[in-house]
């Protein structure tokens, strides 16, 4: 079976990006960098026993609505109180696929856009984007953010990486290449938006 | 070579001498310096006629230098209403002055000036209110008054959104708001200083009194502002308007940013109020603080030899700043009787020879003669508002520059609900009640001492640092000033009048008068008959002396008369700024690469992309969409519907949740089948329509229209939250990508797919089946969607074009044709299949629509029951009914939205239309009104160019009402 995510996640389905621009590298000093992460595997799934459900398949949970946890491979998202999102390796996400279906777990079908956002001008975009104070955020307890940004309803991890801080994003796909877009455009106004290819491992 | 008014190097001034700027104005060549304005660059080049007024076109010059009145406006090529006094000099810049036929000094449109005692206040509404005449009389009025040409041509300009945030915002980064400023950094809170000049320093940087000690101690205060961690200063930013919860609009050059505070600090300063008296509009006369601007920002000297018109203690300082840089002072001319006048400064000013006239005022300034600008002052002993003309006395001077008093710069005050009252000791408004978080500081404030303003800063900006735990508030003892800093009526009777009291609209004295005497009485109508305060400085200058005016003819306390509303924006913001950059979120299906590839000509629906239909050489769009439709009645045809919404329901009460939000039975809905569904809103309205599929005794996945599935989950997870059902929504619609194959040859095309068996006993009409479809695992539903066999097939996205790919290449031989949205309508039009949201409206009930069979009321509960319980029993209030017009008609078809007339009366209106080849005749639906539904045979449709054509009334559907494409023999 032939797999399509190459044909329709953004940085594929984009006009305006030629592909020798494509670094396969993070550039930590562009004014804006992006990264599209759409191909990562993951699952969701949501109710009122997703919490018990996972923990019971060992994986570690986050204690609170609206925050993560990384345990090895694995990025665990928990969305509001009972709903998560997990990435990791595609072994990791087919076996948990396979689980058949229990009470009070109901599966999330995952086909997101998923981006990474960075940079010495990522905060100035972000003001443009987003109505989020993310300045006022405590990262040391690894907070996600359910919000609106350009319109589109979005999932937004922000982290810090030697001090850097850089945001992933997850979009419903069918507004990537809107997201992508936009983003880049506005980046290249803030001193150049430089695409990075970053697959599987995504950025930590 | 110096020009004739440009000053020698001044400490603080903001122009860099080194680099000259070659500008023309009204086609002249200047020179100015980096850092001047258009203004201050043409004043120093002893340019002092600037600009016409918006109704008289009377000559104007600086005013006040700030931003803050309309004096003086240039056209900059596509760049029109260029307020000069602020717009920094650019190289090469090409400016006019706006308002003037045929140039500044020839403007054909001066005779206005002349005719202004048959133009008074309100003449139009009198004299051209004729209904059939008014088009005209607007057209030519906004012709022969207005401000700069627009030129259509002018590009979009995509201007930034932005947010911003601090703890504490200050409004204002003058004397008081830098303390301010400062002592809230100083306890720990991040702090953001926002100003409307390049230059912080706000009047400690002018308002010098000949000696520059102020100006010492706020560069000093400026210094550490700068240098602390936790303050950032925004300059060339304008706080245009304040919204609860502390948001506040920054506008500046380039965008307006919407800036979250969590206190704000107004530190916003006082707007100096010009005196009224006869041609107080001429150029060289000007407000005290646009002459200390011109100076100490630009080093201009702002007159050779001037006047002071004065009423506080302001005056004597700007007469020491005056006489310090060169200008000859003629004479002090104080309105306020002489004890007021009795200060050192006074004083020092009367021991250097220069005549003081105390109790006195400025009757009218003349121009120069053969120019333009003020050349005399017509200096008399004033009373009660009036001038002894008994006593005049001619003083030959080039400037009469005033200093009459203040109106705190409130407006933002005023947004923030403060409670203001008026103070005697000060003849001010100043702020009262506080809401939690706003604190005001110094002259807004009603302190003009400057040791008084710092301190007040101090106060403010510690208590709002404070307010959100940031240390203590300090406690500070602030000493009111000895004297009153505002003349409480400055305003010189005239019989001529042009003794203007708003600028920007022209309105003179006498014109308050008549107002009141026409019953204008109170100040919001005075207002809106004057339009006093309604220009461009939304009565920055105009509003305190017409409240004054007003008061007096009423004989009412200023407090009394109150102050009109101040709403956001205080000042003009360009509508580039307001539309910001356009963010328009477009939503494109996972196969729109294979769209493009097929030529599609894509249509928007909602934020979704869709094809219209499919481009191919040598076919009109009109063919294109009929061969679409015909592949489709023969063969095969595919289309992509990834765009409907997409949900899905697990747990034990799923059942029950879609019993309660749908008008259908779905608990004796058997697993494996599908069933339509509507559903209402609490008044029994239509809102959304799909199809229910069960896949488990637990689980549902339904779909919902294309544009209403972010609100029908929405609601569907309001609702269950609220009911607390055992169950989970989930909204998959991005997650699937789907599509429809329909067409006799449909089943053909998809076994060569799938191991699933098609036939019409293992899957029937309206049945769901999970399975694999091109190895891809799928839910195929079995549904009459453009009344032909067929599947929709609904697929993980990722997916999508590889299905899409092997059902074309599957059908192929089969001559498949993808089809877009506007075969699909006409096909489901043929079916009579109703589109909510089109041939439905915001109060169409489903027994109107002709879904009243869908409704089960022996349900005991579901959203909009009890609505539709009354509904069934009233007459109804329209009806959805099919149309055809003749086979023969061959004139231009109506369209959607045309009139239904019966009778002579609107009796409905048309809502689909279109060609059906199947029928070979126009069909349509319309909703018409009951008792012609049911009595007619017809109805006349007026056309657009008032035509009418005669449709006749059919039953539906128009296309297979037996149902026989269902059937397998059929579709074999």
């Amino acid at each position: 079976m032939c797999v399509d995510a190459d044909r329709w996640s953004p940085i594929y389905t984009t006009e305006t990006t030629p592909a020798g621009s494509v670094l396969s590298t993070i550039d930590q000093d562009a004014a804006i960098w992006i990264a599209d992460l759409s191909l990562q595997p993951r699952f969701g799934c949501k109710g009122r026993g997703v919490a018990e459900w996972l923990g019971a398949q060992d994986f570690i949970v986050p204690a609170s609505a609206n925050s993560w946890v990384m345990t090895g491979e694995s990025t665990i998202l928990r969305l509001g109180d009972s709903e998560f999102l997990i990435e990791s390796t595609a072994d990791v996400i087919d076996k948990i696929k396979s689980f058949p279906r229990e009470a009070a777990v109901y599966p999330v079908l995952r086909q997101d856009c998923a981006i990474e956002l960075g940079g010495t001008q990522v905060e100035n975009l972000l003001r443009q984007v987003c109505s989020m104070h993310f300045g006022a955020l405590n990262l040391s307890a690894q907070p996600v953010v359910l919000t609106s940004m350009i319109g589109v309803s979005v999932i937004i991890l922000p982290k810090q990486n030697q001090g850097r801080p850089h945001f992933r994003v997850w979009a419903d796909n069918t507004y990537g290449f809107y997201l992508w877009n936009t983003l880049r455009g506005i980046g290249n106004e803030l001193g150049g938006c430089q695409v990075c290819l970053v697959r599987d491992s995504g950025y930590q | 070579m110096l020009k004739p008014y440009r000053l020698p190097p001044m400490e603080g001034e903001w122009i860099d001498r080194d680099k000259s700027v070659i500008f023309k104005f009204e086609g002249k060549p200047f020179c100015g310096f980096e850092g001047d304005t258009m203004t201050s660059a043409l004043w120093a080049s002893g340019q002092r006629f600037l600009g016409r007024s918006f109704k008289y076109h009377r000559p104007r010059g600086i005013l006040s230098l700030a931003n803050h009145d309309v004096n003086v406006m240039m056209q900059w090529g596509q760049h029109l209403n260029v307020r000069a006094d602020v717009t920094a000099l650019a190289s090469q810049m090409q400016v006019n002055a706006v308002n003037t036929t045929g140039g500044l000094e020839k403007d054909q449109s001066r005779i206005f000036n002349h005719l202004s005692s048959l133009l008074p206040v309100g003449f139009y509404y009198k004299a051209f209110h004729s209904k059939k005449l008014f088009p005209y009389w607007e057209r030519l009025f906004r012709n022969i008054t207005g401000l700069g040409k627009v030129d259509l041509e002018t590009p979009r300009i995509f201007t930034p959104k932005d947010y911003d945030f601090c703890s504490v915002a200050v409004i204002g980064a003058g004397p008081s708001g830098l303390a301010a400023a400062l002592a809230a950094a100083e306890q720990g809170a991040d702090t953001l200083l926002i100003d409307e000049n390049p230059q912080c320093g706000g009047s400690g940087h002018y308002q010098r009194g000949g000696d520059n000690a102020l100006w010492h101690a706020t560069k000093q205060l400026l210094e550490k502002v700068e240098a602390h961690p936790l303050i950032r200063v925004l300059t060339s930013t304008v706080a245009a308007g304040y919204y609860a919860d502390h948001w506040l609009a920054l506008v500046s050059e380039r965008k307006m940013t919407k800036l979250r505070a969590k206190s704000v600090v107004f530190a916003t300063g006082a707007f100096e109020q010009p005196a009224v008296f006869g041609n107080n509009d001429l150029p060289g006369v000007m407000l005290g603080s646009a002459a200390q601007r011109l100076m100490y920002r630009f080093a201009v000297r702002p007159a050779q030899r001037a006047v002071v018109l004065l009423a506080n203690d302001d005056g004597y300082r700007l007469a020491l700043d005056l006489k310090a840089h060169g200008v000859e002072v003629a004479a002090m001319v104080d309105m306020r009787p002489e004890g007021a006048a009795q200060n050192p400064f006074s004083k020092s000013l009367t021991d250097q020879g220069i005549p003081l006239y105390t109790g006195c005022c400025v009757y009218e300034a003349l121009p120069a003669k053969e120019d333009h600008v003020v050349g005399m002052a017509r200096v008399a002993s004033f009373s009660d508002g009036k001038a002894d003309l008994a006593t005049v006395r001619e003083i030959q001077c080039d400037g009469i520059i005033m200093s009459v008093g203040w109106a705190p710069a409130a407006n933002l005050l005023y947004q923030a609900n403060t409670q203001m009252r008026y103070t005697d000791a000060l003849e001010q408004f100043v702020p009262g009640e506080l809401a939690p978080g706003i604190f005001a500081c110094g002259r807004v404030n009603g302190l003009y001492n400057p040791d008084a303003r710092l301190r007040d800063g101090q106060r403010a900006g510690s208590a709002a640092a404070a307010y959100l735990g940031f240390g203590k508030a300090l406690e500070v003892d602030i000493a009111p000033g000895a004297t009153c800093p505002s003349f409480p009526w400055p305003m010189v009777s005239h019989p001529q009048g042009k003794n203007f009291v708003d600028f920007d609209e022209d309105l003179q004295l006498k014109d308050f008068e008549n107002a009141v005497q026409e019953g204008f009485d109170n100040i919001e109508l005075l207002k809106r008959f004057t339009t006093n305060g309604m220009g461009p400085s939304q009565g920055k200058h105009s509003n305190m002396n017409a409240l004054r005016i007003l008061g007096r003819l009423t004989g009412q306390r200023p407090d009394a008369v109150g102050t009109t509303t101040a709403r956001p924006f205080f000042h003009p913001i360009p509508l580039s700024h307001l539309a910001g950059r356009g963010f328009h979120p477009e939503r494109r299906t996972p196969v729109h690469p294979r769209h493009v590839a097929l030529n599609a000509f894509f249509m928007r629906a909602g934020e979704w992309l869709r094809p219209e239909y499919y481009a191919r050489a040598g076919c009109n769009r009109s063919a294109c969409i009929q061969e679409e439709v015909a592949a489709v009645r023969a063969s095969v045809g595919l289309i992509d519907v990834g765009t409907l919404g997409k949900l899905e329901v697990f747990g034990p009460q799923a059942v029950e949740l879609l019993e309660r939000v749908y008008v259908s039975k779905y608990a004796n809905l058997k697993v494996g089948m599908t069933r339509y569904a509507v559903m209402c809103d609490e008044a029994g309205v239509v809102i959304d329509d799909g199809v229910i599929a069960r896949l488990a005794a637990d689980h549902f996945y339904f779909t919902t229209t294309t544009s209403g599935a972010a609100q029908i989950y929405r609601e569907l997870s309001r609702l269950n939250a609220m009911w607390r059902l055992n169950c989970g929504i989930v909204n998959h619609t991005g997650a699937f990508s789907a599509m429809n194959l329909a067409g006799p040859k449909s089943r053909e095309v998809l076994q060569q797919l799938t191991a699933i068996d098609l036939s019409g006993g293992s899957f029937p009409y309206l049945a769901v089946r999970e399975g694999r479809v091109a190895g891809i695992p799928a839910r195929l539903m079995r549904v009459g969607f453009v009344g032909e066999w067929g599947y929709e097939i609904h697929i993980p996205a990722e997916y999508g074009i590889t299905l899409w790919d092997a059902i074309l290449d599957a059908g192929r031989p089969f001559s498949i044709r993808p089809f877009g949205v506007e075969a699909q309508r006409v096909l489901r039009l043929e079916k009579g299949h109703v589109i909510i949201g089109q041939d439905t409206d915001g109060l169409t009930n489903p027994y109107e629509a002709g879904l009243g069979w869908a409704i089960k009321m022996d349900k005991p509960f579901f959203i909009g029951k009890r609505s539709l319980h009354i509904l069934s029993k009233q007459p109804l209030r329209q009806q959805l009914v099919g149309f055809q017009m003749p086979q023969e008609y061959t004139g231009p078809p109506p369209q959607e939205s045309h009139l239904i007339i019966h009778a002579g009366e609107i009796a409905g209106r048309v809502t689909s239309i279109a060609y059906s080849q199947a029928i070979d005749a126009h069909i349509g639906l319309a909703l018409v009104a009951p008792d012609l539904a049911l009595s007619a045979t017809s109805f006349e449709i007026r056309l657009t160019n008032g035509g009418f054509v005669t449709a006749q009334i059919t039953s539906l559907p128009f296309y297979d009402p037996d149902q026989m494409r269902q059937k397998e023999s059929t579709c074999a």
